[in-house]
């Protein structure tokens, strides 16, 4: 019982409260980076290693945290690591870090990183937090490349990371390949399809399930 | 109530001075890798009026003598391309001569300046005078009394132009981003 | 920059680089107040003075003293922490001094320090080298274009949820795909010529 409900904490942030599609935190990185699956593979290391880091640590000072300023604790330990991976973008990854810093630091306030801390690191031990940060940095992770997939191939009809690995489905110049994709406009309305989706495919569970009863 | 402000302002500044700790040594390892890349950056905003560079990614990164070590996209303010700018390195006097030369989109030559080489005679203030010549029919002038320092700065100027030349009909392509 | 480059900022600023719309900055107060019109105003006017003001204080504090140290390293951090203090003084000011503009307000200040349109708008100043003047126009004309695009928005929410939506899209789904249809319009603003 005690392995399920670890298992547990780590599964729910995969599908069942995925911070996007359930909870829907965090969509202006979701939204403003996603044009390149390159990008979404960056800010999901870069959330992944934020939201473990500062779990790690809120769960441990949780008990020393007065209740009164716990929120401006919580931004500060979560505003260092972001500070961190700012840096170690911008030497080791820069054309990367160029295209995203601005979203980079932006995970300071990602209300999915704060959210975590308050509403499961402060209350629970570092094990469970940092399980708890790996499912939701994951889902988080998964949605981003899901809807970069998306606006990538067909936006421009190919797919490159890190300029080795590129791979072109457009070679006969098809109009049904088009630009529109990845800009602004379909970042908002490819994001409320998934959305919408997700919520079908949930209702649809919900309902088999009443039914089985 | 007071007593427990003050506490409370106490354990923040702390975190924060922490914070601030971890920050200051991981700022040590980093500053230095990204300072080498920027020393460049810095240059080609010192010398030209451009608002944003992009470095023109041709798969060859080493360090060569005697070529076009790098070469620069210039955009102006609405991200359009503006200009090419190479980064050459020619033997000059004494010394590899480091020389940045600028062409804009129209092939004119905008400037060429000497910015790095150990020879006596620095030409890195003075405009080498080629402003304004055109890529197809172009002429420069050395200083006197440098010959040769000049002439790795010229050696620069010919290897940008062929390079300009080969390029030129695929600018239209180049964006900023992506 | 000259007066009319000042005005040519204010206008991108609120049309074409719409910080919602365009730099998808502040997404999730536009998506979760918008829903009424009288709450998408109020965020709004907060909205304005918190960006305006955070915007100014990260600038002077850059320029007078994270970039003089040679602590660039530590914006991030002094940015949110000027934010989060300057929220928290707007609250207390307007409690004791205009408690009728609080009640109106008070219950959006909170949600402004997680707002990423105001840490955004701190950091694109610096980025971007603007001096005083301009981080002024830049970052008032930013949050103009938010309390803008939150209101039409509004606007038009308030009658989808009259509609007959499909189950599914209900609530934020519609709203997004709604909020990509005006970034449509928005983005044939870029195309006027100044």
């Amino acid at each position: 019982m005690k392995d399920n409900s670890k298992l547990l904490n780590f599964t729910k942030g995969l599908w069942k409260e995925n911070p996007i599609l359930v909870t829907m935190l965090g969509l202006c990185p979701t939204l403003a980076i996603t044009y390149k699956v390159e990008n979404a593979l960056g800010m999901g290391l870069a959330v992944l290693f934020v939201l473990v880091m500062s779990n790690l640590i809120i769960s441990l000072i949780r008990h020393i945290v007065p209740d009164e300023i716990r929120i401006p604790i919580f931004i500060v330990v979560i505003a260092t690591f972001v500070s961190i991976v700012e840096m170690v973008m911008e030497a080791f990854v820069p054309d990367l870090f160029e295209r995203m810093s601005l979203f980079i630091s932006l995970i300071v306030v990602n209300c999915i990183i704060l959210g975590r801390a308050e509403a499961f690191a402060s209350k629970h031990n570092w094990l469970d937090s940092i399980l708890d940060a790996l499912g939701m940095a994951l889902g988080f992770t998964l949605v981003l490349i899901v809807i970069s997939l998306i606006r990538e191939v067909l936006g421009t009809g190919s797919i490159t990371i890190w300029g080795n690995l590129a791979i072109n489905f457009n070679k006969n110049n098809s109009p049904f390949f088009s630009n529109f994709f990845v800009s602004p406009p379909a970042a908002f309305i490819i994001l409320g399809l998934i959305l919408a989706g997700s919520k079908a495919i949930n209702a649809a569970k919900a309902a088999r399930e009443v039914k089985s009863k | 109530m007071n007593k427990s402000i003050f506490k409370y302002a106490l354990l923040l500044v702390a975190i924060c001075a922490i914070s601030g700790l971890l920050l200051a040594g991981v700022n040590m390892i980093t500053a230095p890798i990204i300072g080498s890349r920027n020393q460049i950056n810095e240059k080609l905003e010192q010398y030209y009026p451009y608002a944003y560079y992009k470095q023109a990614d041709d798969g060859s990164n080493e360090v060569a003598e005697n070529a076009i070590q790098a070469y620069y996209y210039a955009f102006d303010e609405n991200k359009n391309l503006a200009a090419v700018i190479y980064q050459t390195s020619f033997l000059g006097f004494k010394s590899q001569i480091v020389a940045l030369i600028s062409i804009k989109v129209d092939g004119t030559v905008e400037n060429a300046k000497m910015i790095g080489g150990k020879d006596d005679y620095s030409l890195s203030d003075h405009d080498f005078e080629i402003a304004g010549e055109s890529v197809d029919s172009y002429d420069y002038t050395p200083k006197s009394g440098a010959t040769k320092t000049s002439g790795g700065v010229g050696a620069g100027i010919d290897a940008a132009i062929n390079h300009f030349k080969s390029i030129k009909d695929s600018l239209g392509g180049v964006s900023y981003e992506g | 920059m000259t007066f009319g480059g000042l005005i040519v900022l204010a206008f991108n600023a609120i049309l074409i680089q719409n910080v919602i719309l365009n730099q998808f900055l502040g997404t999730c107060p536009f998506l979760g107040v918008s829903g009424k019109r009288q709450s998408a105003v109020g965020m709004g006017f907060a909205v304005i003075v918190v960006i305006t003001l955070s915007s100014l204080v990260s600038w002077g504090l850059y320029y007078a003293i994270l970039k003089p140290l040679g602590m660039t390293y530590m914006s991030t951090l002094v940015y949110i922490l000027v934010i989060a203090a300057l929220v928290q003084i707007i609250e207390m000011f307007l409690k004791k001094v205009i408690p009728s503009l609080y009640r109106a307000l008070g219950i959006y200040l909170p949600l402004i320090t997680t707002n990423c349109a105001v840490l955004g708008t701190a950091k694109t100043v610096i980025a971007r080298k603007f001096n005083f003047l301009e981080t002024l126009v830049y970052s008032f004309s930013i949050a103009v274009g938010f309390l803008f695009v939150i209101y039409i928005f509004s606007t038009l929410r308030s009658k989808i949820a009259r509609g007959d939506i499909p189950k599914a899209f209900q609530g934020i789904p519609i709203a997004l795909i709604t909020a990509g249809i005006l970034a449509m319009i928005f983005a044939k603003f870029g195309q006027l010529i100044i």
